[in-house]
């Protein structure tokens, strides 16, 4: 119990104590503390177990950094696991756990792992438990058990969650110092401006509170900025706002906590220009047992003393190699803690810096490292001694070492879509690179402020207005404000951690690079260096200057690993917004859906279509139902939902020549009034869409497409009308929403409508098979088309969409004299199968050409057409192409495997692989022929016709021999539908 | 990343469908007897497709939009639109 709350300072409010529970127990912090900043005042420093060897471990960082503070937020469906302790708000009644530790943080029986820890090496897992392979997921699942990386709520998640679309001239991540500069110098370029901030506040962590810019002083000049941003009218201000990845076209997605009826909101921001002020990540000094409650870094300490008057502990040693970490140590002797020593690893350090050591009375070791830490669960001293003399020690008495080895540009951004980083020695750390053309930074990006390796204030200042300005691209080379690369010092002793959260040690990386790994690509694979939740943050360049060292080389030299989305993990409820459930996946229903859904229909999903599959009448399995309605049409008469297929509307003189252009069959010819029915093709030649197109007069033709091709053969009709024949006169518009349509079908289809009293002749001779008559039906205005998916006498009835309920009301009405009976798409697929039609998606698979499903005939030869030059390929005429045939069981009883393979007899007594024939595309129970048939493709199967095969179905373990017979099933004359 | 239409201007690439490469179609120039036109011209046209890291002509259609087909120039390394779209 180390830390403490100081008396005054901080910006939390203490008029507002909130109450919270850790590990069941209660603690009080205030409005204004992260669960970390609440914890540190309330003396908790066990925060966590680490994942591999389950050391205790406490809090590091202040931020999205932190390595070890991982915890379970909330209870029951609300509660999250793996969220790092310091960005927690702290709210009224907030409950958290800790994780990875069991059966409680204090007395963690995996801790066991920590004695063996010789035993566990490098690459340990992958050692271990790879063999015999199919152990490794019940290994897996006990490695897992063991790490405990959190447990996801198994309930639905209660919240409400955003996404929100929008662009912006300017985007500026990182709202400090450089942001806030670069904002105010983009009010000048940019009529809109987006500036976001991870925390509650702008103005950043990294400037002292007595600094000054232009004069004014800091905080003042903070406001006075967010002042004239508001003024402008052009910004929007997101502090809570992290950016966690930047995608192609420099897309950025940010994620917002919000404070209301949603939790959070995803942005996915196109910016024309992008300003990276992130800012940077310290980086720790590393020694022995450097993972010890208690050692933190000095940036952290100071967040959390001058934000929330937290204090992490009341006697402290600061070991860095940089001037700027000793601020740390004098505000914290402000605040009122000891400063046993400051160690620092540079040999010599400022006279000037020295001095204020002296004057304040702190013991000043300069030339000295860190050798380990002491104590059990918490630190209790250190052992220090001259760099490069191990045998000089000196022990100091602290109970908090604060250690700071530099900062490391927080450019994770920079990398996601193409951006490269560069080694600066000047900082000891990477920095995104300056422009070099392709393969370079995005082009859009400029980095700005410490992200951009400028740690000056002023620096911050003149370079965050420079990328405002948009005068610059990438990281402008700076000269250096000290010229001595940094020292950072790795002594031997052992547990030097450089991965806390992976619990990657100094001596794993030396024993993979002794194993043979190179790369740091490799080495961070097999040691998992930077694999944790926190990405590696905190490393920085330790782990790379580590591997070179220990091949001999620089860091320059052996490059780094790239960082990739997302900089900071990303809840799923965000990234799935607000579309879940019913928004999923948006249902299209028909304008008869109501009707269909009070009379049972169950549905089928077609596309995005919620079509009726068959209508289930008490007592009635699927199957009774499907073979019911598919009877009553062959025997009476049925009413089916044709709504969802594709319609368009033609118009103009040269609509023939575009559908010369992408049918197979010629449509010149085709006189007012009529129908045909066509065959479009892709240029490689495969079946794309069949369906019927009708001339209403003659300039204007009404296209059908099958349910499924409605987008793709508006697209294909577009792009054939401006780039492959750019300059015909033809306006093609989308009606599928604009016309609600049913069929009718069956032997009394006709009487059906002669009693809805058309006023237009509806006799064979007025209106045959493909023809087409408009007028009133039932008083309501339609237009029949006499076409059949079925095979039977059927009627298409078109209607406005807002009378198609009508209609179809009338219809039902009807019908009733008639035996009338709705009927779904499985009695429609039943009968197009007995009638050898075949559909897209089935028979014709992308591979299928005209004449391998029987249309050879129909191709024309006398005119172009999309995919004619294609057919003539000598593939494409081979005489052992799969062609479609019918296939009947030869036992009548027996049922045909879907999905079946058609192999020849003997066949399957062949070495493997057996040859296989060909396949089976459709299968029904016909009721007409009161017998299981199918469809399929056989290789040269039109030849073949009176053969039997075998279906062979080793998913359902199944040999069904079958006869190869025509296609058409029913009517092969086509009398019915002529009738 | 957003597109730049000749017809709206620039907007969300989620309005538009891509068309490919931006190639010729050589049939209309073809006779009607197929065995009179080689078959490597149209193989070429249907099949073959250059992967250039750099500038690529290519065609997009804005399907949520004006239903425009046009022709644009876009760098493949940087995702930059390089030309004005010409329809
Ligand atoms: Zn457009």
């Amino acid at each position: 119990m180390s830390g403490w709350r100081a008396a005054s300072g901080g910006r939390i409010e203490r008029s507002r104590p909130i109450e919270f529970h850790f590990n069941g127990r209660r603690y009080v912090g205030y409005q204004g503390d992260t669960l970390a900043s609440a914890l540190i005042a309330n003396g908790v420093d066990l925060l966590a177990r680490s994942f591999k060897y389950h050391r205790p471990r406490g809090l590091v960082a202040y931020g999205a950094d932190e390595p070890n503070a991982l915890v379970e937020v909330g209870e029951g469906a609300r509660r999250e696991p793996n969220v790092k302790a310091t960005q927690v708000r702290l709210v009224p009644g907030l409950v958290a756990r800790s994780q990875n530790c069991w059966p409680t943080v204090g007395f963690d029986l995996m801790a066991v792992n920590d004695l063996i820890a010789p035993l566990i090496p490098s690459g340990f897992y992958y050692k271990t438990f790879k063999w015999p392979v199919a152990a490794w997921p019940f290994y897996e699942r006990l490695i897992r058990r063991a790490a405990g990386m959190g447990r996801a709520p198994a309930e639905p998640d209660p919240d409400a969650y955003e996404t929100v679309h929008r662009h912006a001239d300017c985007l500026v991540i990182g709202g400090g110092v450089a942001g806030l500069a670069a904002a105010e110098a983009a009010l000048d370029h940019a009529e809109s401006l987006v500036v976001v901030d991870a925390l509650d506040t702008f103005g950043g962590l990294g400037t002292a509170e007595e600094a000054r810019i232009d004069g004014q002083p800091y905080g003042a000049w903070v406001e006075a900025v967010l002042a004239r941003l508001r003024a402008s009218g052009k910004v929007t201000l997101l502090p809570r706002c992290t950016a966690y990845g930047h995608y192609d076209g420099d897309q950025v997605g940010l994620i917002e906590e919000v404070a209301g009826a949603v939790r959070l909101r995803r942005w996915m921001i196109d910016a024309d220009r992008i300003v990276l002020a992130t800012g940077a990540f310290e980086r720790p000094l590393l020694f022995g047992a450097n993972d010890r409650p208690g050692v933190m870094l000095a940036g952290a300490a100071q967040a959390y003393l001058n934000r929330h008057a937290a204090v992490p502990g009341r006697r402290c040693v600061l070991y860095a190699n940089h001037d700027g970490a000793y601020e740390a140590a004098f505000d914290l002797q402000r605040a009122g803690v000891a400063i046993a020593a400051i160690v620092d690893a540079r040999a010599t350090v400022a006279e000037a810096l020295a001095a204020r050591c002296r004057t304040a009375g702190i013991r000043h070791l300069a030339g000295h490292m860190i050798a380990q830490s002491r104590g059990r669960r918490r630190v209790t001293g250190c052992v220090v001694h001259p760099v490069g003399r191990p045998d000089a020690t000196v022990a100091l008495t602290c109970d908090l070492i604060l250690t700071s080895g530099g900062w490391n540009p927080a450019a994770h951004l920079f990398t996601h879509s193409g951006g490269r980083l560069r080694h600066d020695a000047r900082i000891g750390a990477l920095v995104p690179d300056a422009p070099s053309g392709p393969g370079g930074p995005p082009p859009r990006m400029v980095a700005a402020g410490a992200c951009a390796g400028l740690f000056e204030l002023a620096d911050c200042v003149a370079s965050g207005r420079a990328a405002g300005a948009g005068e610059t691209v990438g990281a402008a080379p700076m000269p250096s404000p000290s010229g001595e690369p940094p020292v950072a010092p790795v002594g031997t002793a052992s547990k030097q951690f450089v991965d806390l959260q992976n619990d990657v040690t100094v001596a794993d990386l030396g024993l993979a690079v002794r194993e043979g790994y190179r790369s740091v690509e490799h080495v961070k694979r097999y040691t998992t260096l930077g694999m944790g939740t926190d990405q590696g943050k905190l490393i920085g360049l330790n782990g790379v200057e580590i591997i070179a060292a220990a091949q001999g080389k620089s860091a320059a030299a052996i490059g780094n690993s790239r960082p990739r989305p997302p900089f900071s993990p990303v809840t799923f409820g965000a990234m799935a917004g607000p579309f879940v459930g019913d928004l999923l996946s948006p249902a299209r229903t028909t304008p008869m859906h109501r009707w269909h859904a009070a009379h049972g229909a169950f549905f089928a999903n077609v596309g995005s279509w919620r079509r009726p599959q068959f209508y289930r009448r008490p007592g009635e399995s699927d199957m009774d139902a499907v073979v019911r309605e598919a009877s009553n049409v062959r025997r009476q008469v049925g009413l089916t939902d044709v709504s969802t297929l594709g319609k368009i509307d033609l118009q103009g003189p040269d609509v023939a020549r575009l559908l010369d252009h992408v049918y197979v069959n010629g449509w010149s010819t085709l006189q007012p009034g009529r129908c045909r029915y066509g065959v479009m093709l892709r240029e490689d030649g495969a079946v794309m869409e069949d369906g019927t197109t009708t001339r209403l007069s003659d300039d204007r033709w009404f296209m059908t497409t099958t349910t499924g091709n409605a987008e793709r053969i508006l697209a294909h009709l577009e792009r054939a009308r401006q780039v492959d024949l750019a300059g015909l006169d033809v306006t093609i518009t989308p009606v599928t929403e604009q016309w609600g349509a049913m069929a009718i079908a069956g032997p009394r289809a006709r009487l059906l409508l002669g009693a809805l009293e058309p006023d237009f002749a509806i006799d064979n001779a007025a209106l045959p098979f493909m023809s087409m008559a408009e007028g009133r039906l039932a008083g309501i205005a339609a237009r029949v088309l006499r076409v059949s998916f079925s095979g039977e006498l059927a009627y298409e009835i078109y209607t406005a969409s807002g009378d198609a309920p009508a209609m179809w009301a009338a219809l039902v009405a009807a019908g009733d004299a008639f035996g009338l009976m709705p009927y779904g798409t499985e009695a429609m697929m039943t009968m197009r199968i007995e009638k050898g039609l075949f559909v897209p998606g089935f028979e014709a698979d992308g591979r299928t050409l005209p004449d391998d499903l029987g249309l050879g005939r129909m191709v024309s030869t006398k005119k172009e057409f999309v995919g004619r030059r294609s057919l003539g390929r000598s593939a494409f005429t081979a005489p052992d192409r799969k062609q479609l045939v019918g296939l009947m069981t030869v036992d009548p009883t027996r049922s045909i495997p879907r999905g079946a393979q058609i192999i020849r007899y003997g066949s399957a007594s062949l070495p493997a692989p057996v040859p296989m024939d060909g396949h089976v595309t459709s299968v029904a129970f016909s009721p007409e022929l009161d017998r299981w048939i199918a469809l399929g493709l056989v290789a040269g199967g039109r030849a073949a016709l009176g053969e039997t095969r075998i279906a062979a179905s080793p998913l359902t373990n199944e040999m069904v021999p079958v006869m190869l017979c025509d296609p058409v099933f029913i009517d092969p004359e086509g009398r019915r539908l002529r009738a | 990343m957003r597109i730049p239409c000749p017809c709206c201007g620039l907007r969300a690439m989620a309005e538009f469908t891509y068309g490919g490469a931006d190639v010729t179609r050589p049939a209309a120039a073809l006779p009607l007897d197929p065995s009179a036109a080689p078959d490597a011209d149209w193989n070429d046209y249907v099949y073959r497709r250059d992967n250039p890291a750099g500038p690529h002509r290519e065609l997009w259609f804005h399907a949520a939009g004006c239903r425009r087909w046009f022709a644009v120039t876009r760098d493949t390394r940087t995702n930059a639109f390089l030309s004005e779209a010409v329809a």
